[in-house]
């Protein structure tokens, strides 16, 4: 189902908010590791699927 | 407090942003996690209390179902944390509405977390100041309480303090006080009072030096600044200090580093600056004898400790709290607390623990208005034999023809007490008249006796000395 026009800007910024928190993590020293590195790859790949799904929602729009 | 073993719930769908802040908080305790409604519900009701909730206002279930989670979540006995993309006015003010602590925007960085779990912290210390007031800084009187109240704000901030009240208030000890209440320990607190040490060591003290930086500097020695790293720094008498060493601190205080004498290699240093001074900075700023861009740095928070005489209702409240620290116990007829209200103590804090002191050795236990020193009994100055000050009395009459000229008994006093003791005296009063005539302003009055910084309070030292 199509969201409306604002759902989709928040749901983008909101993904994009998201991923910038989780590099965020990755870039501090003390919190960096391996077990922290295996959680948030897999997360990251889907979050960025889901932006580009709801890029493709909203490019129609935006041309 | 040391936040630790915390029972604590994360309500949020976003799987990143769960991560995120389960993993800043992972070691203050056990947390649950849900991404709708109906799974945190199963959780408030399965463990019933909770420390801390945060709560995303949009669930997988619902948008702004967050929302009605906010009483339920209250109930557990939580701290309750909205946490939001939303930037809307509305969904703020309504989780606020519905009970909620605090609102943190998404993404959220660690700086804002730490300042919700300080937030946190303070309302789980809420009684800390209240014992504060009752067990460390005696007093009771509302304006003053209501004054340190300000220290609940110091805990969440990295500003500056800034101390101001006459001789003997206790600015030095508050300025322990409230070190101990920020790190939680008595190490590195460094004092330095910028008026006891000549100007040409007080940079060195403050900064430190290199071997051979100057003739006697046979080893390096670590400045104030470098040792108040991670704790704080404590600076008496701050006015005092000359123009030249004003703008070396400055510099030290905004960029958090500095050269010792003769390094060419700065050093940092991170520390929490808290001066106090009995002048009014801001006059002498007006006036030009004080940095302006110095004045503003160090302001930050200021608490005013009033004179004893202005509160004498905590004069009895002293009176205990000194008497029991003392080897013998002592008690006061209420006549002698009569007059010990009534006195109005040039030296304040530090002259009444100093009277406490000395009766507890002389007198017997029950100490009556004639046990108490005649200055006391006649509400007069210890050294000078003078009544108290008042509004008409602010004297601008001139001392009186003994100083200038030598009376009879004045020559008999010298014959008895020797040439020394005699000059001493005519020092402490001369001193003593000028400083209080200024209303205690340092800088005016030496700008009349035309004496140096050090010479004055090498005199009013020996004033204070003689209070005892």
């Amino acid at each position: 189902m199509m969201k409306d026009h604002s759902k989709l800007i928040h749901d983008m910024n909101s993904g994009l908010g998201s991923l910038g928190q989780a590099m965020e993590l990755l870039v501090d020293k003390e919190m960096r590791s391996n077990d922290l590195v295996d959680k948030i790859a897999p997360l990251s790949l889907e979050k960025i699927q889901s932006l580009i799904q709801i890029w493709e929602q909203l490019r129609p729009k935006l041309d | 407090m040391i936040l630790k073993n915390l029972n604590m719930m994360v309500v949020e769908d976003d799987d990143l942003q769960r991560l995120a802040l389960t993993q800043n908080l992972q070691n203050l305790g056990n947390f649950y996690e849900a991404t709708s409604k109906k799974e945190a519900l199963q959780h408030i009701k399965d463990h019933k209390q909770f420390d801390l909730v945060f709560l995303d206002l949009d669930l997988i279930d619902g948008d702004l179902l967050g929302l009605e989670l906010i009483r339920p979540a209250l109930e557990t006995g939580a701290y309750v944390v909205v946490l939001s993309g939303r930037q809307e006015d509305e969904s703020i003010m309504t989780a606020y509405k519905n009970g909620c602590h605090d609102y943190l925007c998404k993404p959220f960085n660690k700086k804002s977390l730490e300042l919700v779990l300080t937030k946190f912290t303070m309302a789980q210390s809420k009684g800390e100041l209240r014992d504060f007031l009752a067990r460390d800084y005696i007093t009771r009187d509302p304006e003053l309480m209501k004054s340190l109240e300000i220290i609940n704000d110091i805990k969440l901030s990295n500003e500056p303090v800034l101390l101001s009240g006459p001789t003997g208030t206790g600015k030095s000890y508050l300025a322990k006080l409230i070190h101990q209440i920020l790190f939680k320990t008595e190490e590195r607190f460094m004092e330095l009072n910028c008026s006891e040490i000549p100007e040409n060591l007080l940079e060195s003290e403050l900064f430190g030096y290199e071997k051979g930086a100057f003739s006697g500097a046979e080893t390096s020695k670590k400045g104030k600044l470098l040792l108040a790293d991670g704790g704080s720094l404590f600076l008496d008498e701050v006015a005092t200090m000359s123009e030249l060493l004003q703008q070396k601190l400055l510099k030290a205080i905004e960029e958090k580093r500095f050269f010792p004498l003769g390094s060419e290699k700065p050093v940092s240093s991170n520390f929490r600056l808290i001066s106090a001074t009995c002048e009014d900075l801001g006059q002498l700023v007006r006036e030009k004898k004080f940095r302006e861009d110095l004045y503003f740095r160090i302001e930050g928070f200021k608490i005013h400790l009033k004179p004893l005489s202005k509160r004498s209702s905590d004069v009895e409240l002293l009176l205990k709290h000194f008497s029991k620290q003392t080897q013998r116990r002592i008690v006061f007829t209420p006549e002698a607390k009569e007059s010990l209200k009534k006195y109005y103590w040039p030296g304040n804090i530090r002259e009444l623990q100093k009277l406490v002191n000395k009766l507890s050795i002389k007198s017997q236990g029950i100490i009556n208005e004639n046990d108490l020193p005649e200055n006391v009994r006649l509400n007069n100055h210890p050294c000078l034999g003078e009544p108290a000050p008042t509004s008409e009395s602010q004297a601008t009459s001139a001392p009186e023809g003994e100083v200038f000229g030598l009376s009879e008994n004045q020559l008999a006093f010298v014959e008895k007490n020797g040439l020394r003791t005699f000059l001493q005296n005519i020092e402490n009063k001369t001193v003593n008249h000028f400083y209080r005539r200024n209303n205690e302003k340092v800088r005016q009055t030496l700008g009349q006796l035309k004496i140096s910084n050090s010479s004055f309070y090498k005199i009013l030292n020996r004033i204070k000395a003689q209070l005892t």
